[in-house]
């Protein structure tokens, strides 16, 4: 055997040993090595490169796409003239509408609770698993395990900080796991990701009354998330009666792709880990 | 060696930043895999050790912007590298079709590894993104090995 066979085959134990421990690891990733500085360098990579591309967005949004201002003014006082006269006529609308804004003023209602804003990084290089990087780590009072939500309702948990970067695991994943709550009916189960846009309220048994619009919210029980969090709302309820338990799907409140701007819920005087 | 490497995690850096930022802002569940290109690009162009060291760095790197388990990513990609370092005895690595259907098929088993580990199946909503992606990073695989052709011979290192 060569000294070049030898050379090569001792970087491929190494390799392969390296790869072995870390998947020994499992899923304790304060443990992962290139976590911080990869995640670090790549949110200054990512400003840097999309700061020009805001400044020229700016330039277009603010200057020269208000050459047609004028005629667009005209054309919006007439519309709200109009909505002014649908509005005096939607009174229901209106106070449904309060009823709604109160149920999303998650912040008055929940005084005991901060919420630290961030934007939205970078997504899962896979399209399997569902994690997104934010742009807050823990120099911005995101730790490990944190609820973050949305005005919509629910979108995960930060798993991993970096000083300025998160990576937060979407109840979308098929990792994430929720003890939850059927609003109307207080029917407990567990919500699970299904790995697409659809989440699967599990353990819920067969004998418990569950109907299709039932809004689904967080229980507490587990300790991250607090209770009554909107998670979502039954979609489909199948039922065998040879089975102990309802296979139901939920629709999540969020829409996972559309997510831009999200809230670390940090309890007041929580500080980063 | 080290010029070499620098230059490639560069250009690495930047096709995270195509993965992760711009491809799920054209189309959410998109996502497009730039390394196989790379990994191909190395075995064509580099030494075993070289090649390897890149695989093992960039696949490193690429596992905290996933919610894989730890040490899968570069788990896959070491497959990825051993496997074509044997096909390369076997069939023209340098021939762009080939290059393009390699890139799809490891595409696909390192969609199905994940999918597998995870044991849950194949939502039919996923699908279409899963084949879009597959046959964009063919595509772009070609141009990936040509990348790192030309860091290759801009480098001027023996390899």
């Amino acid at each position: 055997m060569g000294h070049g066979n030898t050379h090569k085959i001792l970087l491929a134990v190494f390799a392969i040993g390296l790869v072995l421990i870390l998947l020994s690891l499992g899923q304790d990733r304060s443990l992962s090595l290139s976590s911080n500085p990869m995640r670090e360098g790549f949110s200054f990579f990512g400003k840097g490169i999309t700061l020009p591309f805001s400044f020229v967005h700016g330039l277009w949004t603010d200057y020269v796409a208000l050459v047609n201002t004028r005629q667009e003014n005209k054309e919006l006082r007439k519309e709200l003239q109009k909505t002014q006269v649908l509005c005096m006529t939607m009174q229901e609308v209106r106070s449904e509408n309060e009823r709604l804004s109160a149920m999303l003023g998650f912040k008055s209602e929940h005084e005991d609770f901060q919420l630290y804003p961030a934007r939205l990084l970078g997504q899962d290089i896979t399209n399997v698993f569902k994690t997104v990087i934010v742009d807050r780590g823990s120099r911005n009072k995101f730790f490990t395990d944190m609820p973050v939500v949305s005005p919509l309702g629910l979108v995960g948990r930060v798993i991993t900080t970096s000083p300025h970067t998160a990576q937060v695991l979407l109840i979308t994943d098929p990792n994430s796991a929720i003890p939850a709550i059927i609003e109307e009916t207080r029917v407990k189960g567990v919500v699970k990701g299904a790995g697409t846009n659809m989440l699967n309220l599990e353990y819920v048994r067969s004998t418990e009354l569950v109907q299709v619009g039932s809004t689904v919210v967080t229980s507490g029980l587990e300790g991250i998330f607090p209770k009554g969090m909107k998670i979502g709302v039954v979609r489909e309820v199948n039922r065998d009666p040879h089975k102990i338990f309802t296979k139901i799907l939920v629709a999540p409140s969020v829409e996972m792709s559309k997510i831009e701007g999200i809230f670390g819920v940090g309890r007041n005087g929580t500080d980063a880990d | 060696m080290v010029r070499t490497q620098i230059s490639l995690f560069g250009i690495l850096l930047l096709a995270m930043f195509l993965e992760t930022f711009i491809v799920p802002g054209l189309w959410s569940t998109l996502r497009v895999d730039l390394l196989i290109g790379m990994t191909i690009g190395v075995i064509i162009h580099l030494s075993f050790s070289q090649g390897l060291v890149f695989v093992m760095v960039a696949s490193l790197a690429l596992q905290p912007f996933s919610g894989a388990r730890t040490g899968f990513i570069p788990m896959l990609y070491l497959f990825g590298f051993f496997a074509l370092e044997l096909l390369k005895n076997v069939i023209y690595l340098e021939n762009v079709q080939t290059q393009l259907i390699l890139a799809v098929i490891f595409n696909v088993i390192f969609v199905e590894a994940y999918v597998v580990s995870l044991d849950m199946p194949l939502g039919q909503t996923e699908i279409w993104p899963l084949l879009a992606g597959s046959l964009l990073t063919g595509v772009l695989c070609p141009l990936m090995v040509m990348v790192v052709g030309n860091v290759k011979k801009a480098c001027y290192e023996p390899s």
